[in-house]
């Protein structure tokens, strides 16, 4: 079984090369005839003008669908609709057909003959066969790869995730991005993503515009995004568009759908280890909807049927629930409110139970000063706890710590002409809690301890432009700036100035009341974009960001644990900088159904952390004393190739990345490796993925994922030796080791139940195994001795074999 | 039906949750075989041991120890101009003589080393500060709950042995603690038994009944007065013992032995507890590299391992009788001669 199965990987992924040399053969080809388009183009413009413009808007809902793309017919002549929906073409009078069309929805075809100017609202009705539009909408028009002036981005489509093969059938929006060119994680059930050599608190993760601070499920397994209620994914990692700040590697940007405004519809799914259950629907028919989006494991039930006690008396379960309701008043505005939540709980063995949990709330108010000048007010505010229960009666404790925060922002954007400006402002607040450990109950002999709370302010205003020069060069440049305070009521420890600091070389405390400014950061962040167009079919893009980020998660395993603390920037942690060059080529083939670019990037980052020897991260009231801070370089070049039609669609990436950091303190104490340049723990020089897809049948889809990647850095110990009778490892240089290469294939096959168009229920039925060949992945990797051996090296496989699950999602309208 | 679904599950899950752990061939090939020095002067009468070795690969055994560094010149120097030269013992230890230099409070001292291939080593100097008298030396037994293999819970009970101790107010300090302890077992040697085929066959010995038993420190006990400086130290947990058969069986001895400890002192034995108690859970220390005192006089990138102390000593120390704790305890069951017992003898010791 396995044997057939890795074969007909192997042909899949044989299939997927060949294509792509078959097509790129098919280009060179027809790479003449693009001479002979812009011949006629220049003849064109003699003719009369007229200019036509309208709206695009969704059939069901009347919301405005962006960046849906609008074409003439038969021509490379097109726009995309702009944030608003608008959009607006210079056409040559007389007759013209239009092609409007957006990935899920059906195309439509408008033809008109006029020698005025015209208005044409378009609505597009979603496709009901889902599983035969899987593809990447790498560019929302068929040449955007090209056209577009960011580089570094990449959306994809919820379908895709949808049917991309997922751990234990649960279809994840994180595990999807980890597939993506310059995006890896260090394993298995590791928390988070590295993006570019960032680590993973480098990652602005948004959810309706509110920061989600742990983006895992049951430590990484699973990601806290229900894919019933997401709309849609886009990942910044290059060009990061000045609206957005905070972080210095990349944005995730995860938008929630909202309900339908004609029909009632109920769709949910069916896994094997949690059950989702969407319920959505008008209120005031065409004006305002509802939606609510629940999803929660049933693991603990299947724990207690295990057979092994210890797994028994473990549990695991976690649920997250969303809820969105919007108004739309006259076409002019619109409000919408979206509440989130999400509960984790895990414990090993009944002793001590890890719990964390998210609760998140966006309101955003959309006024349209006019079709081409809006501006979006958004209040959010986003609540992170991180929690571990001691159970056993003598250290019966609570240890808590996390991270609040309230965000209000004015966004505005004005699109006409040639440019498209958005501008705006931000205020944020936050909350850290550093830490607290409390006994619950009388007999404990835990002595409680707090650190202080830290607070601090964020505010930023930004400028963004983005033109179209000419038909071959267009420009966003953009700059924000970001001011940052840490306020009191605070005590902070003054150090003796000349030698390293400890607790002991604590000489005063300052005193700060509340509100008072502690310290203060601030500085510009430039962001700019450059696409030159050689022809239709290739681009070179240029960008060159600069970001501030400061906020800090301090952590020094790959998991959650109690020792990850969100910390602000204050008087000795610096804010992080994060320098970004990056330059790309794209090409499309075969009429732009295959993509293809490399990319590469150069970062310089400034005051990054990592710990003494010897840190203690918990619970320690002078994590200052126990950090250091230096330099970091990270540079890479990433291939991708994506074909994004047909019967066979998915892309192959191939990134070579490397993170380095150098920490040179004035003292040995406060050095690592002699102060030289050394992988970061997240390092990971060579990435490949594959993810394929391919229509067996009309209604059957059978898709495959490969990803392989080198083992992330350790520092292991080299050497024992004997210290008055206790045997000592010698740790070598931090992080000169490696755990094994990682790599996993991974199958699925969806099945769409029946096709009937009017049916009121929709059923698709997903097989799929993950890691097939039973590939033990190493998740860590430890040192001990047992007894009469001489002491080795062990790796933790957290999947240590094939996983095969089943899961069923329904849609009731 | 109904049933065979949930069968797969399980077993589906039971792959996911029975996660594996596999010995990793990793290639690590250490072959600096770094210098390692322990030794330490006191304000006590000598002779001080300071035993030199080698570092081994991470791969080897520890138990067979044979790492040790032969053949070397060691010197013991103060500030004062005193030095004495150590005699090798046994291969790799190296002592002073009984009537030679002996630490005084406030004297700064060295070791320099010169090892058989000729390289030169030195600590680097560290002052023999004071160190304060213990003011009591007590014992208290708690209870502790534990869960046993079916979740039953259970009392079991530990005997912790405290010091308090007056804080000079002057200067910072930093302590660590040593202990040494000796109990009586009585066993049976009559009824040893050994299995032949698949039978105990009685084969009874006429020696040992009574033996004592020592055992030593077996954590690294340090303590920084940061939180305390010149308050008193209260109740600092010297050792805790398990209340059991083999400890109880008539009373129990402990002597404590209190050291001052430099700043460096403190923060090298600091590290290697960290390092020597990772336990491979979450809220672990990161690996670390010990840093000691010891450097290569000609090199000074090369990395010498271990610590070369001055420490003053006080000392005090305590019966605790099977009576004083108040807890039932059975009577020992060892069928064998007790001198097989690690670390014991049948010759009384002067203080029982």
């Amino acid at each position: 079984m396995k044997q057939h199965l890795l074969r007909f990987a192997f042909i899949v992924l044989v299939c997927l090369l060949s294509l792509c040399v078959q097509t790129s053969f098919g280009c060179i080809l027809s790479g003449s005839k693009a001479n002979f388009y812009s011949q006629s183009g220049a003849q064109l413009l003699q003719d009369s003008r007229i200019i036509v413009s309208g709206k695009v808007s969704d059939a069901r809902t009347g919301e405005a669908i962006v960046g849906a793309s609008v074409y003439l017919e038969n021509t490379n002549t097109g726009t995309s609709t702009d944030g608003s929906g608008n959009y607006k073409l210079t056409l040559k009078a007389g007759s013209n057909t239009l092609v409007i069309s957006y990935l899920g929805y059906q195309k439509q075809t408008k033809a008109f003959t006029s020698q005025n100017d015209v208005t044409l609202n378009v609505q597009l009705s979603s496709t009901s066969v889902t599983l035969t539009e899987v593809g990447v909408t790498g560019g929302k028009q068929p040449d955007a790869n090209i056209r577009d002036v960011q580089s570094g981005i990449s959306s994809i489509d919820i379908k895709t995730i949808k049917t991309t093969p997922a751990f234990m059938g649960e279809a994840d929006v994180v595990k999807s991005i980890k597939l993506l060119p310059g995006v890896s994680s260090v394993g298995e059930a590791a928390t988070g993503f590295n993006v570019r050599g960032g680590s993973t608190d480098q990652n602005l993760v948004l959810l309706d515009d509110a920061p989600i601070f742990n983006s895992s499920h049951l430590f990484g397994f699973f990601s806290v995004f229900n894919p019933d209620a997401v709309e849609s994914v886009t990942l910044y990692r290059g060009s990061v568009p000045a609206q957005f700040g905070g972080r210095i590697s990349s944005v995730l940007d995860v938008k929630q759908r909202e309900g339908d405004r004609q029909d009632y519809i109920v769709t949910g799914g069916v896994g094997l280890v949690s059950g989702r259950l969407a319920v959505e629907g008008p209120i005031v028919r065409e004006k305002s909807s509802f939606i609510v989006v629940g999803r929660a494991s049933y693991s603990d039930w299947l724990l207690q049927k295990m057979p092994d006690i210890t797994i028994r008396n473990s549990s695991a379960s976690f649920y997250d629930l969303s809820a969105k309701v919007s108004h739309t008043f006259n076409g002019k505005s619109k409000v919408s409110l979206n509440g989130y939540r999400s509960y984790d709980q895990f414990g090993f063995s009944g002793d001590t139970l890890y719990n964390w949990n998210t609760n998140a709330a966006t309101l955003k108010y959309t006024y349209l000063f006019s079709d081409n000048f809006w501006v979006d007010v958004t209040g959010v505010y986003t609540d992170y706890n991180f929690k571990v229960n001691a159970k056993e009666p003598v250290t019966a404790s609570e240890y808590s710590n996390g991270i609040q925060l309230k965000n209000i922002k004015a966004d505005f954007a004005l699109a006409g002409g040639r440019h498209q400006v958005n501008f705006g402002a931000s205020v944020t607040a936050y909350d850290l809690q550093q830490g607290k450990l409390e006994p619950t109950t009388a007999e404990s002999e835990v002595v409680p301890v707090q650190l202080q709370q830290e607070h601090a302010l964020e505010s930023a205003v930004y400028w963004n432009n983005e033109v179209k020069v000419s038909s071959k060069l267009s420009f966003m440049y953009g700059i924000r700036y970001s001011l940052y305070s840490t306020l009191g009521a605070a005590d902070v420890y003054v150090y003796e100035p000349d030698s390293p600091k400890k607790d002991r070389t604590i000489t005063h405390t300052l005193n700060y009341s509340s509100g008072e400014i502690i310290e203060t950061y601030h500085g510009p962040e430039p962001r700019l974009s450059l696409n030159y167009t050689i022809n239709d079919r290739s681009a070179v893009k240029l960008a060159y960001n600069r970001s501030r980020q400061y906020l800090h998660l301090i952590s020094n395993t790959t998991s959650v644990s109690p020792t990850d603390i969100w910390k602000s920037s204050n008087r000795y942690i610096k804010p992080l900088i994060g320098d970004q060059l990056s330059l790309g080529y794209f090409r499309n083939f075969a009429q732009n159904t295959i993509e293809a670019s490399v990319e590469g990037y150069y970062k310089q980052l400034e005051n990054i952390l990592d710990y003494k020897n010897g840190a203690n991260l918990y619970l320690n009231s002078t994590l200052e004393a126990d950090l250091l801070s230096g330099k970091g370089r990270a540079y890479g070049v990433e291939a991708s190739i994506n074909k994004v039609s047909g019967r066979l669609t998915g892309w192959a990436n191939y990134t070579y990345a490397r993170t380095e950091v150098s920490i040179k303190g004035p003292t040995p104490e406060e050095t690592i490796n002699q102060g030289n340049y050394y992988p970061a723990s997240y390092d990971k020089p060579h990435t490949l993925n594959i993810v394929s897809s391919y229509k067996l049948k009309v209604r059957m889809t059978l898709s495959a994922n490969f990803t392989y990647s080198t083992g992330r850095p350790i520092t292991a110990p080299v050497a024992h030796y004997v210290i008055d009778d206790y045997v000592v490892p010698d740790f070598g240089e931090r992080n000169q080791y490696r755990i094994p290469d990682y790599h996993r294939l991974d199958l699925s096959l969806s099945i769409l139940a029946n096709k009937a168009k009017q049916k009121r229920w929709e059923g698709t039925w997903n097989l799929s195994v993950y890691n097939v060949y039973g590939r033990n992945n190493p998740y860590s990797v430890f040192f001990k001795q047992v007894y009469g051996s001489p002491p080795r090296a062990y790796q933790l496989a957290v999947v240590g074999a094939a996983i095969p699950s089943i899961s069923y999602d329904f849609k009731f309208r | 039906m109904r049933r065979g679904y949930t069968t797969i599950i399980v077993c589906m899950l039971a792959l996911v949750v029975n996660s594996c752990i596999d010995p990793l061939e990793l290639e690590i090939d250490d072959r600096t075989w770094k210098l390692v020095v322990d030794g330490m002067i006191t304000n006590e009468p000598g002779p001080y041991t300071v035993r030199l070795s080698r570092s081994k690969r991470y791969s080897s055994y520890t138990d067979s120890w044979n790492a040790v560094e032969t053949g070397a010149r060691v010197i013991v120097s103060d500030d004062k101009g005193n030095e004495e030269t150590l005699t090798e013992t046994k291969p790799g230890t190296y002592l002073t003589s009984v009537a030679g230099i002996q630490g005084q409070i406030g004297n700064t001292y060295s070791l320099s080393i010169r090892t058989k291939d000729g390289k030169q080593y030195t600590s680097s100097p560290e002052t023999l500060l004071p160190v304060p008298e213990m003011d009591d030396l007590y014992f208290e037994v708690r209870p502790v709950q534990v869960l046993n293999e079916s979740d039953v819970e259970r009392t079991e009970y530990v005997v912790d042995v405290f010091v308090d101790i007056q804080d000079p107010a002057e200067a910072r300090n930093y302590y660590l603690w040593q202990w040494q302890s000796t109990f009586r077992v009585s066993t049976q040697p009559w009824d040893y038994s050994e299995k032949v085929g698949n039978v105990r066959v009685p084969m009874p010995k006429d020696c040992c009944e009574i033996c004592w038993v020592t055992n030593t420190t077996n954590t690294v006990n340090i303590q920084d007065d940061r939180l305390l400086n010149g308050a008193n130290i209260k109740r600092h947990l010297v050792t805790s013992i398990p209340v059991t058969a083999q400890h109880f069986g008539t009373k129990y001895y402990l002597e404590v032995k209190q050291f001052s400890l430099s700043e460096a002192g403190y923060d090298f034995w600091r590290i290697l507890k960290s390092q020597i108690e990772n336990g491979g859970s979450i809220q672990d220390t990161p690996p670390a590299t010990i840093i000691g005192n010891i450097t290569n006089l000609n090199n000074p990138d090369e990395r010498a391992l271990g610590f070369f102390g001055a420490s003053a000593v006080s000392k005090s120390a305590i019966f605790i009788r099977r009576e004083e704790l108040g807890v039932r305890i059975a009577e020992y069951v060892f069928p064998d001669d007790c001198r097989v017992l690690s670390k014991s003898t049948t010759e009384v010791p002067a203080f029982w």
